[in-house]
């Protein structure tokens, strides 16, 4: 039996657990590069267009077919049919070809001319989100074009200049500066999540394999190191060792390289980045290790990892605001690695803030990183108890 | 046992792979865990998170340059909008940022100096709020609350230029704005996009466990090569055999499913409008297709982790294809045409249709016919491919499909 630095020997064996068990060369090394085409897959489209509506012009005037152009016109929404009645309409939205219903009524055009006010009603499907959201502003920006050429015009009839004519319209007028994620995409406000996620839940999976074998087959050398006898907390250091090797790599890739290819938002300064990804790895490895010494039979990693994966997507506090997570939970949460780590990464990567100003979750990344470890060494020595 | 097989009484042998099954399950806690355990208390989780419903009160900074009536007249009913909160007075841009960047507040309003004056002197002035659209929710909502702000405070004053000038009420509302759009939102009133997500994520994490216990229930018996005893049970047939095992998982998902309605009923707490015998049908079908689509895999995968890996990805990934959170038709066409082949997309179209939208029945069967269909073909399919060379019955005393 080969002698040498007790943690150097399990850092060694543990790559040798990991490429002599296909499933787990797969999942720790070889899965990452295709899910992070698969799972961002369908969001490649930063903004959607094109949202299928139904008009319904009752009045047939000069000025209603003005706004059906205008809105064929907009960029949000597409025409699909005009129909002269609302039933007709309505299972146009049922059976989801359309997703909008703009109604002209009767008299729009000659209450306008009387200098009434007109109303068009716009029926949005409001059963998702993005659509909606859609739906909403291509009608409403195209309702406000036709508004304000009418009321321009006739400001302007009254000999006013056209800006001013604009002032006097809105004299407020709100403007938005996106500080962050300026395309306000889904991707790339969807994607970062993700990559974290996969960090994180393919850790889980592949030590909770290798550990769950161990158990499974009563090879309890496994917790040890490489050879009986070894103290539990260099075999802790040597396995999570290996394990950082290979993701380190992959964090490289993920924010390296694929943050390039999805074009996230880039602020931040790289050695920060750098400096908060490695206690979220270190954390996430010793956390898996420790959560694997519970593992029975190697599928059980799988299942952990699947079921807490779409859960932790909603609950990485960017998707859902903190405000709204019951306190319990949000204390709970503390504890997963992933979800410090999206909220601190995020702030230093896309919205530009410095190592200083995610203190709290740095600081909660190391304490995480040490109380696992501190865990999984207590773990092995526990184990490695049970077997002699 | 092999020879014990009745080839002639098939139900026989559907009975006794069941009765079989069922103690499997007394033995093993894992099945109930996969079953009903862990997706009882994720639907728990999911519950606590969105049950609170509509997002409010998000923190936002203010940076009053004005410092006039006007401009805390502004501040004033920023507060009180629904969305957001003048939780933080910054004194200067830098500081308002950098609560931004530390996450303190979501956003930072801005009332430009002399605000007041101009609007007065008829120039108009431009409040700026610049706020983090990382949170991309979050984005949205802010900047609807702090829209309508402006959009009121704006009508009011020139609503008062106007009235001076002599206008009655009506008609300079109708000059204001000549073309009003009234929006009203369908099928989901109150504009809750917790109600929205919650209706999506519930039968997400159903069919994560219809198909992660369907396949750890089949693979389980090539892991402890008991594939042959198996079949013997089922009389030799692997329709039974495979029919057999899955009835008590069934009766599992069967309470699962019910309980996903039950909080559907309680949480989103809106009027049903739907057909309920239909929805409840259609998730008894969305159970079998799930099956169906697990057999097709172990048959597929002949192997434990193999099968559990690909049921795993199949079902973790059903969600964000299913084109709830972002609509399918903005999609590549391949992502489109993968999401068609994922039984959850079309249990969505039929569940949102009956729940949210009160359609009528005829416009979900199109839906429920595509389920169907899943259950038929994989279930077919895959059962032919256990008995083919190479499948997992094959040569182990199997005398028909």
């Amino acid at each position: 039996m080969e002698r040498g630095p007790s943690v150097f020997n399990a850092f060694k064996a543990e790559f040798g657990h990991i490429f002599r068990d296909r499933q787990v060369v797969l999942i720790l090394v070889c899965s990452l590069v295709f899910y992070s085409f698969f799972y961002p897959f369908p969001y490649q489209a930063e903004v959607v267009r094109d949202i299928p509506v139904v008009v319904v012009d009752q009045d047939n005037t000069a000025l209603s077919r003005t706004l059906v152009r205008m809105t064929r016109s907009a960029e949000t929404v597409r025409v699909v049919d005009q129909v002269p009645e609302f039933e007709a309409a309505k299972d146009w939205v049922y059976s989801r070809k359309a997703n909008g219903v703009l109604v002209i009524p009767n008299e729009f055009q000659r209450r306008l001319l009387r200098g009434e006010q007109a109303s068009v009603a716009l029926y949005a499907d409001a059963g998702s989100f993005i659509t909606y959201k859609q739906v909403f502003s291509g009608i409403y920006a195209a309702s406000k074009t036709l508004s304000a050429g009418v009321e321009i015009k006739r400001l302007r009839a009254s000999g006013m200049a056209a800006d001013q004519a604009m002032a006097m319209r809105d004299p407020l007028a709100l403007s938005y500066v996106k500080l962050f994620n300026p395309a306000g995409g889904y991707g790339s406000y969807v994607i970062p999540i993700v990559f974290f996620l996969l960090l994180q839940q393919t850790l889980v999976m592949g030590m909770g394999m290798l550990g769950g074998t161990a158990r499974e087959t009563g090879n309890m050398a496994y917790f040890a190191g490489s050879s009986r006898g070894e103290n539990p907390v260099s075999a802790a250091a040597g396995k999570g060792m290996a394990h950082f090797c290979i993701y380190a790599v992959h964090s490289l890739y993920c924010f390296g390289i694929m943050a390039r290819v999805y074009q996230f938002p880039h602020q931040g300064a790289i050695q920060d980045e750098i400096l908060f990804v490695i206690p979220f790895l270190l954390s996430v490895i010793f956390g898996s290790m420790a959560l694997a010494t519970f593992f029975r039979q190697r599928e059980i990693a799988i299942f952990v990892a699947v079921f807490t994966a779409l859960p932790l997507m909603f609950m990485s506090r960017v998707s859902w605001p903190s405000e709204m997570i019951p306190d319990y939970l949000e204390k709970a949460l503390v504890f997963i690695p992933c979800i410090p780590g999206v909220e601190g990464f995020l702030r230093i990567s896309a919205m530009g803030a410095g190592l200083d100003q995610v203190r709290g979750a740095y600081v909660t990344l190391w304490i995480l990183a040490l109380v696992y470890f501190c865990l999984a060494s207590l773990r092995f020595w526990q184990l490695q108890r049970r077997a002699h | 046992m092999h020879t014990s097989a009745a080839p002639h009484s098939n139900s026989g042998g559907l009975i006794r792979a069941a009765v079989r099954e069922f103690g499997r399950i007394g033995d093993r806690s894992l099945y109930l865990c996969l079953g009903l355990g862990l997706p009882l208390l994720v639907f728990g989780i999911f519950t606590a998170l969105f049950s609170n419903g509509i997002i409010q009160n998000l923190p936002v900074a203010v940076l009053d340059l004005d410092n006039s009536s006007l401009s805390r007249t502004y501040v004033r009913m920023a507060d009180a909008a629904q969305g957001v909160q003048m939780s933080l007075r910054v004194r200067d841009f830098d500081q308002g940022r950098r609560a931004v960047e530390t996450g303190q507040v979501h956003g930072l309003l801005v009332l430009p100096e002399d605000m007041e004056r101009d609007v007065l002197r008829g120039q108009g002035a431009t409040p700026i709020f610049y706020y983090n659209n990382q949170l991309l929710l979050m984005g949205g909502i802010m900047q609807r609350s702090l829209g309508k702000v402006g959009a009121t405070l704006s009508a009011g004053i020139d609503l008062k230029r106007r009235m001076k000038t002599g206008d009655s009420r009506a008609a300079a509302l109708a000059r204001l704005e000549p073309v009003a759009v009234d929006t009203k939102a369908l099928f989901n009133p109150y504009l809750n996009y917790a109600h929205y997500v919650y209706l999506a994520l519930l039968p997400a994490m159903f069919m994560i466990a219809c198909c992660v216990l369907t396949i750890y229930a089949l693979a389980s018996e090539i892991k402890a090569g008991t594939c042959g005893e198996w079949l013997a049970a089922g009389g030799g047939s692997a329709t039974a055999a495979v029919l057999g095992k899955l009835i008590p998982h069934t009766l599992m998902l069967v309470i699962c499913g019910g309980v996903m309605h039950l909080l559907f009923f309680k949480v989103l707490g809106f009027p049903f409008f739907g057909h309920a015998g239909f929805t409840l049908l259609g998730t008894l079908v969305f159970i079998f297709a799930c099956q169906a689509c697990c057999v097709l895999i172990f048959a597929l995968a002949r192997n434990m982790d193999t099968a559990v890996t690909m049921a795993s990805v199949y079902s973790a990934s059903a969600f964000a294809f299913a084109g709830v959170t972002f609509p399918a038709l903005a999609m590549p066409p391949l992502a489109q045409l993968y999401s068609d082949l994922v039984p959850l997309t079309h249990y969505m179209v039929l569940l949102t249709d009956q729940v949210m939208r009160g359609a009528a029945v005829h416009y979900s069967l199109p839906a429920f016919n595509i389920l169907l269909a899943f259950v038929f073909v994989c279930g077919f399919l895959g059962l032919i491919l256990t008995r083919l060379p190479g499948g997992v019955f094959h040569g182990k005393g199997a005398q028909r499909v």
